[in-house]
C-alpha cells in the first residue's frame, strides 16, 4: 500500500476519534497513532512526488504543443481554433494539479482545528449547545434586552450558543455565550449611462453583521442598562457618575436613579472604564427580572491561535496538554464577578 | 447696507463670540469644580462606610476574645480620623492620614485573624472583613476618580483661554491630587517640573 493511501486511512481514523473525543485524555490515542505512523511508515505529510512529475510532463507537452502550433502554419490552418482549445486544456490540467498539490495537506490543518477547538472547550469548561430555533430565541431576547432592538432589518437569529461555568474567588455562576446574526438593509443611489441617457436608480444593498454576548443571572440589581454600543432601551431615568472617562463612553438608563447610583459604585465605574479599552460597543443590561446581558462587537472572545498541528505530534500534544486559556472570556467573567462582588452587599 | 453698518455688525458679532466664549469657559470651570466636589463627597461617603463595618468587627474580636491591643487602638484612631473628614472641604492631607490608618488596620486585622484560628473560621467575621475590603476597593476607586476630576479641573484653569477667564472671573487655584505617601516612599525618582 502506498504512503499516501496509508496516510488517508490514518487521517480518517484520527478524524473519527477527534470527533468522538469527550475529554482531553481521549486525544492521547490520537497522538500515539500519529507517532507510530511517523516512526514506522514515514513522514506525516502527503508525498506529492508523482503529482509533480505529472505536472512536469503536462507542462512539457503543453509547451511542445504551443511551439508546434505557432511554428507550423499548416497545423494552424488544419485545426483552426481547436489548437487554442488544446492549449487551454493543458493550462487547465496544470491549474487543477497545482490545486490538488496545494490542498493535499489541508486535511492536517482541518483535523488539528477540530482537536484544538474541542480542547479549548474542555479547558474552559465550555459546551456547545444546539440552537433549535435561533429566530425564536432572538425574539425572546429582543423582548428582554435593548441590545437586540433597533439592530438589523432581516435574517436576525441566534447562530451559536455555548454554555459554561465560572468559578471565581467569591462568586461562581453558569453563563451562556451567544453569537447573534443580523442583516442590515440599506439603499444607495446609483447613476448609470444607458446610451446617451443618464439613469439614476436606488439599489438595495445588505450587510451581514454579528453581535456577541453573555447571558447570566444577576439577582443583585434590576432594571438598569449601561451602554456604549447602540440598541434601544426603555428605562426612564438617566444617571451620570462623577467619572468623566466613564461618562465620555457610556450612557446609563435605569428604572430609578437610586438603582443606578447603588449599582455604579466607584469600583464598578472603574471596571467599566477598563472594559471599554478591551471591548468595542459594550452594552450591559440587567432586565427587570434580574437577567444580565453583556453584548459587544468583538468576535475573538472564544478564539485562540493554534501554534502547531498533527503533522508534528510531539509539539501539538504539548500544546493540547497545556491549559488553553481564553484571556478575553476570562476578562469578561472577572468583570461580571466584580459587578456581583460590589452589588451583593448587605448595606 | 452701508460700510459703517457692515463694520458695526462685524464688531457686534465678534463681541458676541467673545462674550459667549467667556461665559462658556467660566461655566465650564464652575462645572468642573462641582465635579471635583462631587468626587470628593464620594470619597468621604465610602470612607465613612467603614464606620458601619468597624463596630461589627470590634464585636467579632470581642466575641472571640481576640483582644489585640494594637488592633483596637487602630480602630479607635481610624474612627476619630473618619469623624474629622468633611464632605464640604477638600482636605487631601487628612485623607492621606485616614487612608494610611485604614490600610494599617486592615493589615492588622488580617494578622489578628491568623493568630486566632476560631476567629478566622468565623463566617460572620469573614463576611465583615470582606465588606471592609470591598469598601477599601471602592475608596481606592473613588480616589482615582477624584484625581481624574482634579486633573481635569486644573487643566481647565491652567490652559488658555481657561487661564485668562479664571484669572479675571473665577479666580480658582489649582487643587492637589491625592498621592499615597507610603507607595511613594519606595520610589527614589522624583520628576522636576519647572513651572506648575
Amino acid at each position: 500500500m502506498s504512503h499516501n493511501r496509508r496516510l488517508d486511512e490514518l487521517l480518517a481514523r484520527v478524524r473519527d476519534q477527534a470527533g468522538k473525543a469527550g475529554k482531553e485524555e481521549d486525544f492521547a490515542s490520537i497522538f500515539t497513532m500519529l507517532r507510530e505512523f511517523r516512526d514506522s511508515v514515514g513522514p506525516l505529510k502527503y508525498d506529492n512526488g508523482a503529482k509533480w512529475k505529472a505536472f512536469g510532463v503536462i507542462a512539457a507537452l503543453g509547451a511542445a504543443w504551443t511551439l508546434a502550433y505557432f511554428l507550423a502554419p499548416e497545423l494552424q490552418a488544419t485545426l483552426g481554433d481547436a489548437g487554442y482549445y488544446i492549449m487551454g486544456g493543458f493550462g487547465l490540467a496544470l491549474v487543477v494539479l497545482l490545486a490538488v498539490i496545494g490542498t493535499a495537506n489541508a486535511a492536517f490543518d482541518e483535523i488539528s482545528d477540530i482537536i484544538f477547538e474541542k480542547d479549548i472547550a474542555f479547558d474552559n469548561g465550555l459546551t456547545e449547545v444546539e440552537v433549535e430555533d435561533g429566530h425564536e430565541m432572538y425574539e425572546r431576547l429582543r423582548e428582554r434586552f435593548g441590545d437586540f432592538r433597533s439592530r438589523g432589518d432581516e435574517s436576525r437569529y441566534i447562530r451559536d450558543l455555548v454554555k459554561g461555568e465560572w468559578t471565581g474567588t467569591e462568586h461562581s455562576f453558569p453563563f451562556e455565550y451567544y453569537v447573534f446574526h443580523y442583516v442590515r438593509v440599506y439603499y444607495v443611489t446609483v447613476t448609470k449611462k444607458v446610451g446617451n441617457q443618464t439613469v439614476t436608480t436606488r439599489e438595495r444593498r445588505t450587510e451581514t453583521l454579528y453581535r456577541y454576548g453573555l447571558l447570566l443571572d444577576f439577582p443583585f440589581a434590576k432594571g438598569i442598562a449601561v451602554t456604549s454600543g447602540g440598541g434601544s432601551y426603555d428605562y426612564p431615568e438617566g444617571f451620570q457618575p462623577t467619572s468623566e472617562s466613564f461618562s465620555g463612553s457610556f450612557e446609563v438608563g435605569a428604572d430609578d436613579r437610586q438603582t443606578a447610583a447603588r449599582f455604579l459604585k466607584p469600583a464598578v465605574v472603574l471596571a467599566f472604564t477598563e472594559m471599554n479599552a478591551h471591548f468595542s460597543g459594550l452594552n450591559v443590561e440587567i432586565d427587570r427580572e434580574g437577567k444580565m446581558n453583556i453584548a459587544f462587537s468583538d468576535s475573538d472572545v472564544l478564539d485562540l491561535e493554534r501554534r502547531s498541528s498533527i503533522a508534528d505530534p510531539d509539539a501539538f500534544e504539548a500544546e493540547i496538554r497545556s491549559h488553553l486559556a481564553l484571556p478575553k472570556l476570562r476578562m469578561l467573567l472577572q468583570f461580571v464577578e466584580t459587578l456581583k462582588k460590589h452589588n451583593d452587599s448587605n448595606f | 447696507m452701508t460700510p459703517t453698518l457692515i463694520v458695526l455688525c462685524i464688531i457686534g458679532l465678534a463681541a458676541l463670540i467673545v462674550v459667549s466664549t467667556i461665559v462658556s469657559v467660566r461655566n465650564g470651570i464652575v462645572a468642573s469644580k462641582n465635579r471635583v466636589k462631587r468626587a470628593w463627597a464620594d470619597v468621604i461617603a465610602y470612607q465613612r462606610r467603614k464606620l458601619n463595618v468597624i463596630p461589627a468587627l470590634e464585636q467579632g474580636l470581642k466575641d472571640h476574645q481576640a483582644y489585640e491591643q494594637g488592633t483596637l487602638e487602630k480602630i479607635t484612631a481610624l474612627r476619630g480620623s473618619l469623624a474629622g473628614l468633611s464632605a464640604d472641604a477638600v482636605d487631601v492631607g487628612r485623607l492621606q492620614q485616614v487612608d494610611a490608618q485604614s490600610k494599617s488596620l486592615l493589615a492588622g486585622l488580617r494578622v489578628t485573624a491568623e493568630a486566632y484560628p476560631v476567629l478566622k473560621t468565623s463566617e460572620l467575621y469573614a463576611g465583615w472583613m470582606r465588606e471592609l475590603a470591598e469598601t477599601e476597593d471602592n475608596v481606592a476607586a473613588a480616589i482615582t476618580i477624584f484625581n481624574e476630576t482634579v486633573q481635569s479641573f486644573n487643566d481647565a484653569i491652567q490652559e488658555w483661554p481657561g487661564s485668562a477667564v479664571n484669572a479675571r472671573y473665577n479666580r480658582e487655584r489649582p487643587l492637589e491630587t491625592f498621592t499615597d505617601p507610603a507607595a511613594q516612599a519606595g520610589i527614589e525618582y522624583r520628576p522636576t517640573f519647572s513651572r506648575q
